[in-house]
């Protein structure tokens, strides 16, 4: 209770600095005032298009996020096998880790349409983290461990539920709330660039061609304030999950 | 038969030593096969009785505009000439145009500029064109335009008798087109042969012209047309159309060679970059009653539908130029 009044305070706080910087600024047409954007804010809540491009926003991001998440865990798996298999994937995940945004959503949207360039970018974001934090954990499981394993014959399921998994998880845990806000900047960045017909990046591009800058800053904080909900949902999410599965490793 | 081969043979080196002479126009057909099928400019000119495709112009902070009518006039003036000088010119105008960044190529901005319908006009000419193209806008696109039309203070008419004084003005331009004109104005800046002093920034977004006269740090700025609308409504009317600038630049260009005129585009499905291109092709089809799906989601951006152009990648698109140029130079 004392936390949440706390963080109140701090964002009543945030949200004056903010009101004091516009009117010292001036510049209503630019820069507007938190009041305004907050009213706008409030009347956007009541218009259907704004669920549907939020909806179709988070969507795509999600399967994103889960599709990256899929396929780090998988070629990390696959890589654990054998130092070649990592070898010959590491360049691949250089240039994915290295470019920018931007060239991969110019080259990807000649290709395919502008939804699953979204979901492209996205999967880009979080795949290399998630592939380096669960290959760093496989590879990093104590060698000592394994041995003992081997020598009293414990099953894989065991060696899993002991060994990998409480030596992954968290990895696995920190690559993925690190990942998650990642995807969530590069997906709304992409849809500005490539503009889906039904998006939360339309909507911001359009408020800026038409210079409608109060509409700007109603979706930043939409944008802000879910990527904040949905890194706290996973953080519960994960939290339980850890709790179910790593407190009951036994030996 | 060794008389004919060798005939055929220097006929052939004819043609073909003919054909390098006449690479200084664009192929009709570029390598892609693409034609330019239509002029919007001349399909909007057929429907509006008498007024004119409007996309670019100069606008002035009021404020500025009203303590310095001798300097506007005298900016009126420089600036109509630079504008008859670029078109009279256009190599000379598209190495300027290069010089000082307002776009990157001078071939192709040379090339570009008799398409381009870089025009002047002002006063009662600018207002009858200014105000039924922003009308058909508001038809099409209100938020495009401000959501209202401008009131008569936004359109700028000079005082005759005023004397042409100088003054230090700030002008901003965007780069691309609607910069072209500009760009012998700033060489006679540089060189000191022109009534006011002028200071020039070159901008690829039309957001800093807007914050620059919203603030005062710009006097005058070169803009879209419906772009001025929606300053002049958003500062509650604190600046004011100057002059025109540009005329229509959007062509039809056309892969499979069936579009021959505008009905031919019924039942096609047509590319345009979103915004501006895709009102003004609206406007044009539904005048004209035609119908036609107009696509301005696959390739939103006019860098995205060039580049799908160049590499073939869509059958019926339309473009700005310069971007029309460098598409037909393929």
């Amino acid at each position: 209770m004392k936390k949440a009044l706390k963080t109140t305070l701090i964002v009543f706080i945030w949200l004056v600095i903010w009101l004091v910087a516009s009117l010292l600024i001036n510049l209503p047409l630019l820069f507007p005032s938190p009041i305004d954007v907050l009213v706008r804010l409030f009347q956007l809540l009541g218009t259907s298009e704004f669920y549907l491009s939020t909806m179709f926003s988070f969507g795509r991001i999600i399967l994103g996020i889960t599709i990256g998440l899929l396929s780090g865990l998988a070629i990390a798996l696959l890589c654990s096998i054998s130092k070649h298999i990592y070898d010959f994937f590491m360049p691949l995940i250089a240039i994915v880790k290295s470019t920018p945004i931007v060239a991969f959503v110019f080259l990807v949207n000649l290709f395919v349409g502008s939804g699953y360039t979204i979901v492209f970018i996205c999967v880009l974001m979080v795949f290399p983290i998630v592939f380096a934090n669960i290959y760093q954990g496989i590879i990093g499981t104590d060698k000592n461990l394994l041995e003992l394993c081997k020598v009293y014959k414990i099953p894989y399921k065991k060696r899993l539920k002991a060994l990998y998994l409480p030596g992954v998880a968290p990895y696995f845990f920190s690559s993925l709330l690190s990942s998650i806000g990642l995807a969530w900047k590069a997906g709304i960045a992409a849809e500005i660039l490539c503009t889906p017909r039904i998006s939360i990046g339309i909507e911001i591009f359009n408020a800026k061609t038409y210079i409608e800058y109060i509409d700007l800053f109603a979706w930043i904080l939409t944008v802000v304030i879910l990527s904040l909900i949905f890194e706290l949902v996973v953080t519960k999410l994960l939290k339980l999950l850890s709790n179910k599965f790593l407190t009951k490793a036994e030996v | 038969m060794k008389k004919l081969l060798s005939i055929t043979l220097l006929c052939v080196m004819l043609f073909s030593t003919l054909s390098l002479f006449s690479c200084n126009t664009p192929a009709p057909t570029n390598s892609n096969g693409y034609k330019v099928a239509l002029d919007l400019t001349d399909e909007w000119n057929k429907i509006s009785n008498g007024t004119k495709l409007v996309q670019g112009c100069v606008v002035i902070r009021k404020e500025f505009a009203e303590q310095n009518p001798g300097a506007v006039s005298a900016f009126l003036d420089e600036y109509k000439s630079s504008i008859e000088y670029t078109n009279a010119n256009p190599n000379e105008a598209g190495e300027l145009i290069e010089k000082y960044g307002i776009d990157s190529n001078s071939e192709i901005a040379s090339m570009a500029i008799p398409n381009c319908n870089i025009a002047y006009m002002e006063g009662s000419a600018m207002k009858d064109s200014l105000s039924a193209f922003l009308t058909a806008m508001h038809s099409i696109a209100p938020a495009s335009v401000g959501n209202k039309l401008p009131s008569d203070d936004f359109y700028y008419t000079r005082n005759d008798t005023v004397e042409k004084t100088g003054t230090t003005i700030n002008v901003a331009t965007l780069n691309g087109t609607t910069g072209y004109g500009m760009a012998k104005l700033m060489e006679d800046a540089s060189t000191n042969t022109t009534t006011n002093n002028y200071s020039f920034n070159v901008v690829s977004d039309p957001t800093m012209i807007i914050a620059g006269l919203a603030n005062g740090s710009i006097d005058i700025g070169a803009l879209p047309t419906n772009a001025a609308s929606n300053v002049y409504n958003k500062t509650n009317g604190k600046v004011q159309a100057l002059a025109i600038n540009t005329l229509g630049v959007l062509y039809v260009l056309d892969k499979t060679d069936s579009v021959k005129s505008l009905a031919d585009l019924e039942g096609k499905t047509i590319y345009a970059p979103a915004q501006n291109p895709t009102f003004i092709l609206k406007y044009i089809l539904a005048a004209n009653n035609i119908n036609a799906t107009i696509d301005s989601t696959t390739y939103s951006s006019p860098n995205a539908l060039e580049t799908a152009a160049e590499n073939g990648l869509v059958d019926i698109a339309v473009l700005p130029e310069p971007k029309v140029s460098n598409v037909m130079n393929k």
